[in-house]
């Protein structure tokens, strides 16, 4: 491989690994609300209670 | 272009925030930090900084244009010890103050420091073959990041493996402050045993648009190292609010 070969190499990977891992915590965020929002609410506080 | 309408720049950058509280004052600066500016920034940053060092940069005398990965692997590397760093100072507010707020950053900062490492030895290896013709070798530089990589993989899996959270974060807090040991270790190990690695250069030694291009793409990683902790803290909140939520369930069930 040219020297240029492995300079695009590592500038490429560079950009794949950090958008991969961005990627990855989206998914992660996007999973989790999608799972908050099936789960019932909290329990009514005492004042929501009240008469 | 309304900056509302574009597209994310990185995934996840414009949904709602990983930081909850919100000023009712305007625009503070976790309201700020939550939007997609932060992503923007660093992916602008990014980009910028890395054409400048491959365009506007010299050919290194001695390594030609091999030297560039210098901009990236470098940078990488600060940033994982930045993000180290941060783990051993919300693993100590954790201890000191047990607030779930510490174990969340402390374990954002973790893993995105995971990742910078990984990417460091990685591309340290793609510029060693070519410039000490071998993928690897026992450099006590390559070896004690090779240690910390695995300290702070260790963090996580003990993570993994620990269901109950107070536990969780006050076993993860004691290994955050441990593990930031070894971060003086590899950066002095370059010049504690003088092998391979070369020893870090400094602006004097270094040519002016070298340490230009250095610096850009320093503060290009320091801004994804802070994108990334934010919005791995917010999937930290999310999962702290689905364990609240399913207890409570269970309790109201029970």
């Amino acid at each position: 491989m040219s020297e240029w070969g492995y300079v695009v190499a590592a500038f490429g990977l560079t950009w794949l690994v950090l958008l991969a891992y961005a990627a990855y915590l989206w998914r992660r965020i996007r999973r989790a609300d999608a799972l908050l929002a099936q789960l019932p609410g909290a329990p009514p506080s005492a004042e929501e209670t009240l008469p | 272009m309304n900056g509302s309408t574009m597209a994310p720049p990185l995934p996840g950058v414009g949904s709602p925030g990983g930081f909850e509280t919100a000023s009712p004052r305007g625009r503070s600066v976790r309201e700020w930090l939550n939007g997609p500016g932060l992503g923007w920034l660093a992916l602008i940053a990014l980009a910028g900084a890395q054409a400048f060092g491959l365009l506007a940069t010299p050919a290194d005398r001695d390594m030609g244009h091999l030297q560039k990965i210098m901009y990236v692997h470098v940078p990488a590397a600060w940033a994982a010890l930045v993000a180290f760093f941060l783990v051993f100072v919300w693993s100590v507010l954790y201890l000191w103050r047990r607030s779930a707020r510490y174990d969340g950053l402390a374990v954002a900062a973790a893993e995105a420091g995971v990742v910078f490492t990984a990417l460091t030895l990685t591309l340290g290896s793609l510029w060693g073959r070519p410039t000490w013709g071998v993928w690897w070798t026992w450099d006590p530089r390559l070896t004690t990041t090779a240690i910390l990589l695995l300290i702070y993989a260790g963090y996580l899996a003990l993570r993994a493996f620990t269901d109950e959270p107070d536990r969780r974060a006050r076993w993860s807090a004691a290994v955050g402050v441990l593990g930031f040991l070894n971060v003086p270790i590899v950066y002095m190990s370059v010049r504690w045993w003088r092998t391979l690695h070369q020893v870090q250069s400094t602006p004097d030694t270094l040519e002016p648009t070298f340490a230009w291009g250095l610096r850009l793409n320093a503060i290009a990683f320091l801004l994804l190292l802070a994108y990334f902790i934010v919005r791995r803290r917010r999937v930290a909140q999310l999962e702290r609010r689905i364990d609240a939520r399913l207890e409570s369930a269970a309790l109201a069930g029970g």
